[in-house]
Formats: C-alpha cells, structure tokens, sequence
C-alpha cells in the first residue's frame, strides 16, 4: 500500500492536502477544551515554518475559519502548537504582562537518541525492529501517566519520522508550572550519564521505586526479543564487551567470559550470551556486592527504558509539532495511534502524502463518479487509511468531551433541584436550601436575588 | 513562625523600620553564602547557624531555638521585626524577575532552617493554626498500597496529597504516587507547605511588582528598599577613583600571577588568536578597566593584537567604540560595573567562544590542563575539578586560588575581587579574610 513518496512533490501535494484532509473540526474541537473556555482556542500560540526555513511565531486565530484560511494561504510545512496565553498571542507586544496561562504536558521520545543501544539503524532512520523500542517507551511512559499521576487524557501522535510525541491534555497537567514539569520529566527520566562502566541506569539498593519496578517488568516482557535478538546486543564483540564493561567487577567479568567460551560452537547467539549471563548473575547472587544487587534490572533499563527529551516537557512555553501535519522529507502524516496497541503501529506503513491523494482520487473516480449520491456527502479522510488515525483522535476527543459534560450535567442537577424546591417551598425545605445554597451559590446574582424574594 | 499571610498593622519607629530590614537582609545573604558550600542537613543548619552568630544575630538565632509562641517582651518584639521585615524585603525584592526568585528561594530557606528547629508537637500545631489539613491514610488502604510496594509501609502515618503539591518528591522519586495523588509521611509534609508558600509569595511579588510605584513619594523609604535589594554583600565592585593604574607593560606577568582563570583563558585567546567575539570582548573589557588599566592603554593593546588580523583602522571603527563605550566615554556614558561571578556563570557560551566560566563552561580535560598549566599539585587539580563538576563553581575558584596563592580558605564572588586579593597577597599585605558580617549597603 506505500507507495513510492519523493520530496520534491511535497510542495504540490500539501496544498491538497491543507484543503481536503486537514481535518480542522475536530481540531478545533480539541483546542477549544469545551464550551467553558471560550479563550481558550483564541489565545493559544500557533506558529508556522514556511518554506526555506522562515519561521513565524506568535499567530493565533480567533475562529477556526480563521485558521482554516491561513494555514491553506500560507501552506505552512510545519505546524506548531505553543501554550494559551491571558491575551492573544498575535497581540502579544500590545500587552504590559503576556504570560502563559496553560498549556498540555507534552513529551517527545526521538529515535535518534537511541543511537548507543540500536544496532540495526542510526541517525534518522528507523525501521521496524527498533520501532520496537519506541513501542516499549510508549508503554512505560503511558502507563505512569495513568496509573501514577491519573491522567485520563493522553493523545500519542506518531512525530512523522523516528519518534513520537505525547500530548496530556488533562486539566490538572495544563495548568502545571514549568518547575511542576520538570519534576515530572525528571520523575519518568530514570537514566543518567554514563558512569564509569557506560551504565546509564543506576538503582539505589535501598528499595526500587515501583514506577522502576513496573518499567523493569514492561521492559522484561520483550527484552529478549526486542533487545537481545531484534539489536542483537550480544551478537558482536563490542557488544559483549560494552556489557562485560557494565558489570562492573572483574571476578563476574571472568565468570561471564567463561560461561560464554563455554558455550557450544553452534548455539553462539546473542539469545544464548544473554541467558548464560543471566544463568552466572543468578548463580552468584549470594556473592554480589550491594550495589549489585539491581544488576540485571540496571542493564535492561540501560538499553531499553526510554529516552525523553525532557527540555520539551519542561517548559510552558515550548512549542511542539502539532498532531497531522506532514513531515517534509518522509511525506508522512503525523497521525494518533492508540498506546495501548502500539505493538500493532508500523511507522513504515503510515500513509504518505502521495498515498493519500492517490486514494482520494481512487474512491472518488470508482464511486462518486458511479453516480452514488451518497458517497458525496463523505469526509475526504474517510476515503483513505488517515482513517484509523482519526479514528483514535475521535475517541480521544470523546472522552475529553465526556469530562466536560459530566462537570455540566452536576451544575444542571443543582439548578433543578433548586427549581422543584421553590415550586412547592415549605419551612423547613427552605431552611435546607439556604443552607445549600449559601455554601455554594451566594456569589451567583440570579440565585440570591430570586431567593430573597421567595422567603 | 509563620507563612505570612497578613500584612503587618502596626506603628513602627523609622529605626526600626531600617535596622530589621537590615538585620534581615544580612540573615538571607549569609544562608545564601552558606548555600554556595554546598552542605546538606544538619550540616547546612550548623553551618547557617554558626555564621549567623558570627554576625552577632543573637537575637534571631535565640528565637529559633525558643519555643516558637513564647510571649515574653522580647520574644513578642522579634516576632514583630519578623513580620515586617519580611515584607519589607518583599518591597524590596520585586521589581524583577532574578531578584524575586533569588528572595523566594531564600525565604523559603529560611523556613526550612526553622522549622527544623520545631518540636513534632509544634509542627502540629503550625499545621492546625494555618489550616494546613491533609486527607490521612486509612489503616486498610495502606495494607492494600503495601502490596505494591515497599515504599509504604502499615506502621507510618501518611497524607494523601495532590502530586503536584509536592512534585520535589516526586522528582526524586521519594514517594509513592498513585492515580495523581502522593503519599507522604509526616516528615515530608514540609514539602507541601514550602510548595504553597513558595506560590503565595511569587503571586505576592508580581503583584507588588505592579503596585511597587505607590511608594515613589515616600524617599525615607524608597531609599531603604533600593538598598536593601541585592542580593549579595559586596559584590558591585566599585571602581576606586585615583587608586594606582596598572601598567600595560606588564599585563602578561600579571596575567600569569593575578588573573582569575575566566580572564586568563580570555587573555591568553587573544594573545594566541588575535581575535575575540563579542561577548569575550566585553567580559574582558569590563575586567580591564575594573583593575585599572586605562582606556588608552586597552585600546592600544587590543590594536596591537587585532591589528595583527585586520586594518588597524578597521579596528578602530568596529571595536573601538566598544572599548569606549565600556569605559563610559561614548554612547550611553553609563559607568559599567566589571561582571561578578554570577554575571560570569550565567551567560551562554557557544562553541568557540571563550567568554564565561572556566569551572563551569569549560569540560573536565580542558579545565585539568588550565589547572595543571598554573602549577597545581595532583591533589589540588582533582579537589577543584571535583567542587566544578558539583556545580559550586565559586567554591572551585576559591579552592584554585587558596592553592595557587597559599592563603586561607575562600569562595570568590567576583574575578576583580580574586585580582585584588591576589595583588595584596603578592605585595606582601595579609591575606585578606572575609569581611566581618553586618556590612549591609543602606
């Protein structure tokens, strides 16, 4: 289904692309964060980089009309989402103090920074076994944000090329402080500096954290598969010396080496390195040092636990590709994917610029010029395979939607139960809905006016 | 001890009204010094403590370690200069962003110091004036949270907070964090308190930012806060008018002898390179006219060696003026002041400038060759490069010069100031110890 895409048709394409498939409704939608926030789309900082690497900061849109007409004017190659301000950002010279009012916690996960521990790619190119990688790190860093911090709503977008991006929509994470995200950055950030030992995880001995502890379990699920077979870590001799280097203690080193010598001439895998290691650290449990005793954990983590950017999540202000905009040079759509499949995901597959085109032409040459009224009124995207990918953005904006109607529904039930109160008042009914009323409601004009009245 | 919530109402003599601000300002710039040795714990509350008395605050040392609701005279009096003080300093404090954040993190320092000092008890009771109530943990839910994890453990008490209120911790993965909520001990409750003071206090100061031009009529008092805002003691080095010039002859002897590492490496580029970009150019300058050499001579020797590059008339119009409007006799004609450690530590250094500090810009191999290069011992170079890659680059400095001048023991604040000393040391003169406390610039 992938076709060919070449760069050079990227400047024709996009203008398409901006006109049929942008889906701004359900941007717009979610930018908006409900009928309550009437600001909230208004003053959020656009920005975009036109061709030639001219980059524009500082735009917002007070419609979505608005928004619609210039990104299709302007035909930006990237699109970037930066923080709502008390004031619209295009004004933002006019105000005395223009300052971030919130913004989504975002993360950003790039494949390059996998470069040490990925043997099959490097630099900006991925392919599916160290997507796996990426598969990994999405479900650590998903399921902390869930089960640690109570996030509900995460939207994870496929960053178009070797990465990915998280965006925590929650209300509680849009109005953290920077120092706020930091701690939660450097909270999901386990790995350090290399030591001495090149080993960038380092488990206190006292006690694991369970966040560690849960990472340790994710990552142990598919560490043979992903890391020793898929990055075959142990298949070469700097390999097997960058690991024999981690362990950190001469005497163990000796003992691995021999295990490994040891090994018959057929079974020399990496698969077959890893479990005699393993084999020797269980044997010599009892010997171990205490500041060993995470040994096995630390080199897990050291070559699978993930890789934040965290300078992205750490600032309100930091602006961030946003979710379907297309990538220059690959032509792909950043679309959502669903953390929770995204073992299924294949960045390989996602549908380019080209593609989808291709597929709008296709759908329409076969049906809608069969004469089939019905296949008129279809939304562009539905025609082609940016429908999964919207799909999960639906169901992510479903939920957000959700929250915000559960909130209305309790406010409605309040101004019910006041009416039914005052239709058929008595003594002491009144007494309870003063009470009532005068803890919640008293600032509100209309309440107290037409309670005066009554009483 | 307090949050400071209410502003204070009451009459207060204009003595008094100086001396307490004063005494307070001194309290946070000694915790700020202490700071910058880099101790933890106790050892942090010693250290504060013993410079605290060393600058004669009895008085304030006496009600830390007092019972925090005394009501004897005295006792009652300090309270007071506490309360008014702090908001003074907040005045004081607010008109821009560094100095706000440099007296938030103090402040908040200084509750820490005290409320190290209070008992279980009054801890308690702190909590129950200010309305500092936290959800506890029920007996069953922390048998279920123990089955997670051996972080939490039946036999503690704990408080269910937001985990944002407490997200130092969670940083350090120092709590147990469940569906957005911390679990925290009765130690660690302190975090939370800091975390909303923290906040109260940076709302306060924006807001006293805005309002701070009310107080332009009054001169008594706008004098006390434009003094009392600095952060540090002595660190503007004033220029001493008629004190003996530097002779440009033997700017390279000095250079060797008395020059801090950030403006020898500077010195040394331009000898090597006859160039230098911009920011270099200024830090330089700024040092040049600090130690007195005078505009004429900079010119001429910074002709002498860009000259070697480029058209000495082109040099004339390109930096010249940079020179001249260093030293306040073009453009603006402002009297700059030579760039202080901090000025020195916090600017950005890009690949191939040479600008900044070496303990902190500058990578470990780099910096061991410059340490090697000035004739420290094995020793020496590794107990530098150790407090540099600890981040206290002031105290890798002082460490630099004690060994390379055998004096006592210092933290430099400013690269003139490290001149000077050195100077004074080499002449013959005493080493020059710490000023004792107190000096305040009112």
């Amino acid at each position: 289904m992938v076709g060919s895409y070449s760069p050079d048709v990227f400047s024709e394409l996009l203008p398409v692309y901006y006109k049929r498939l942008f889906p701004y409704e359900p941007f717009y939608r979610w930018l908006s964060y409900g009928p309550d926030n009437t600001n909230t789309f208004a003053n959020r900082e656009m920005s975009f980089t036109l061709p030639g690497d001219v980059y524009i900061r500082y735009q917002s849109f007070d419609t979505i009309k608005d928004f619609e007409q210039e990104v299709q004017k302007k035909c930006p190659e990237k699109i970037d989402i930066g923080a709502v301000y008390n004031a619209k950002p295009k004004h933002n010279r006019m105000v005395s103090c223009f300052e971030v009012e919130e913004k989504e916690l975002v993360f950003d996960i790039d494949m390059t920074d996998y470069d040490k521990v990925r043997t099959c790619c490097s630099g900006a190119d991925i392919c599916i076994k160290c997507w796996h990688l990426i598969t990994i790190a999405t479900t650590i860093i998903d399921t902390a944000l869930r089960d640690d911090f109570g996030f509900e709503h995460r939207l994870w977008v496929f960053s178009g090329r070797r990465g990915v991006h998280c965006w925590v929509c929650d209300q509680t994470a849009r109005v953290l402080t920077p120092n706020q995200r930091a701690h939660v950055a450097e909270y999901l950030q386990v790995l350090q500096n290399e030591d001495s030992n090149c080993k960038t995880a380092r488990i206190p001995p006292e006690k694991m954290h369970p966040s560690i502890r849960r990472a340790v379990d994710i990552i142990a699920k598919d560490f043979v598969e992903v890391c020793v077979k898929g990055q075959n870590i142990l298949g070469s001799v700097t390999g097997m010396k960058t690991v024999l280097k981690m362990l950190g203690d001469d005497s163990l080193r000796q003992l691995t080496e021999a295990a490994w010598e040891a090994l018959p001439t057929d079974s020399q895998t990496s698969v077959d390195r890893w479990n005699a290691l393993v084999a020797v650290l269980d044997k010599q449990q009892s010997n171990l040092k205490r500041w060993q005793r995470y040994l096995l954990e630390e080199i897990m983590l050291h070559f699978a636990y993930p890789r934040l950017d965290i300078e992205v999540s750490k600032g309100a202000n930091h602006l961030l590709k946003s979710p379907f905009c297309v990538h220059p040079k690959t032509g792909k759509v950043c679309v959502p994917f669903n953390p929770l499949a995204s073992r299924k995901f294949d960045p390989t597959a996602v549908p380019t610029l080209s593609d989808l085109i291709e597929e709008i032409q296709k759908f329409d040459a076969e049906k809608v010029k069969a004469g089939e009224e019905m296949y008129r009124k279809i939304k562009d995207y539905k025609k082609t395979s940016m429908y999964k990918g919207m799909q999960i953005f639906e169901e992510f904006l479903r939920n957000l939607e959700e929250s915000w109607k559960s909130k209305k529904v309790k406010e409605e039930g309040m101004k019910i139960i006041f009416y039914l109160g005052s239709q058929n008042y008595n003594r002491s009914n009144i007494h309870a809905f003063h009470n009532f009323f005068f803890q919640k409601w008293s600032f509100r004009k209309g309440v107290r006016c037409r309670f005066s009245l009554e009483s | 001890m307090q949050l400071y919530r209410v502003p204070p109402d009451f009459e207060v003599s204009y003595t008094e009204f100086e001396t307490s601000t004063a005494e307070r300002l001194s309290i946070l710039q000694t915790i700020d010094e202490v700071n910058s040795k880099g101790l933890k714990g106790d050892e942090w509350r010693k250290a504060v403590i013993e410079e605290l008395k060393k600058q004669d605050m009895r008085g304030f040392c006496k009600q830390l370690t007092a019972t925090s609701c005394g009501s004897a005279e005295a006792d009652f009096a300090q309270r007071r200069r506490d309360h008014m003080s702090h908001f003074v300093l907040r005045l004081a404090f607010c008109d821009t962003e560094e100095k706000r954040r440099w007296f938030i993190a103090r402040e908040v320092d200084l509750f820490k110091l005290r409320w190290m000092y209070l008992r279980v008890t009054e801890k308690a009771e702190f909590m129950k004036i200010n309305k500092l109530a936290y959800d506890t943990v029920s007996h069953e839910e922390k048998i279920e949270l123990s089955g997670y994890s051996d972080i939490v453990s039946p036999s503690i008490e704990y408080y269910k907070v937001p985990f944002a209120s407490v997200s130092e911790l969670v940083r350090a993965r120092k709590v147990f964090l469940k569906k957005g909520y911390a679990f925290i001990t009765n130690e660690d409750i302190v975090s939370v308190i800091l975390t909303s003071y923290r906040m109260n206090l940076s709302r306060s100061l924006t807001f006293a930012s805005h309002k701070i031009h009310l107080l332009d009529e009054d001169d008594r008092i706008f004098m006390v806060l434009k003094g009392a805002g600095r952060t540090r003691r002595s660190v503007d080095y004033e220029i001493v008018p008629g004190a003996e010039g530097i002779d440009i002859k033997n700017i390279d002897t000095l250079c060797e002898m008395s020059f801090p590492p950030c403006m020898q490496k500077i010195h040394h580029r331009l000898r090597t390179e006859h160039h230098l970009k911009h920011s270099a150019r200024r830090q330089y300058a700024l040092f040049l006219k600090g130690i007195g050499v005078a505009m004429e001579d900079t010119i001429a020797f910074w002709r002498q060696e860009f000259g070697k590059k480029m058209n000495p008339d082109k040099f004339d119009k390109e930096h010249g003026y940079l020179i001249r409007h260093t030293y306040g006799a073009a453009g603006k004609r402002f009297n700059y002041r030579p760039m202080d450690c901090l000025k020195v530590i916090s600017q950005s250094v890009s690949p191939g400038e040479c600008h900044g500090c070496p303990f902190r810009h500058d990578n470990q191999q780099v910096l061991k060759k410059m340490l090697q290069q000035n004739g420290l011992s094995v020793i020496g170079v590794q107990e530098v490069l150790d407090s540099a890659k600890n981040n206290h680059y002031q105290v890798a400095c002082g460490k630099y010069f004690q060994l390379k001048h055998d004096s006592d023991s210092t933290v430099i604040t400013h690269p003139n100031l490290y001149f000077d000393m050195s100077r004074d040391i080499l002449k013959g003169k005493m080493p020059k110890k710490e000023e004792p406390g107190g000096k305040i610039f009112i």
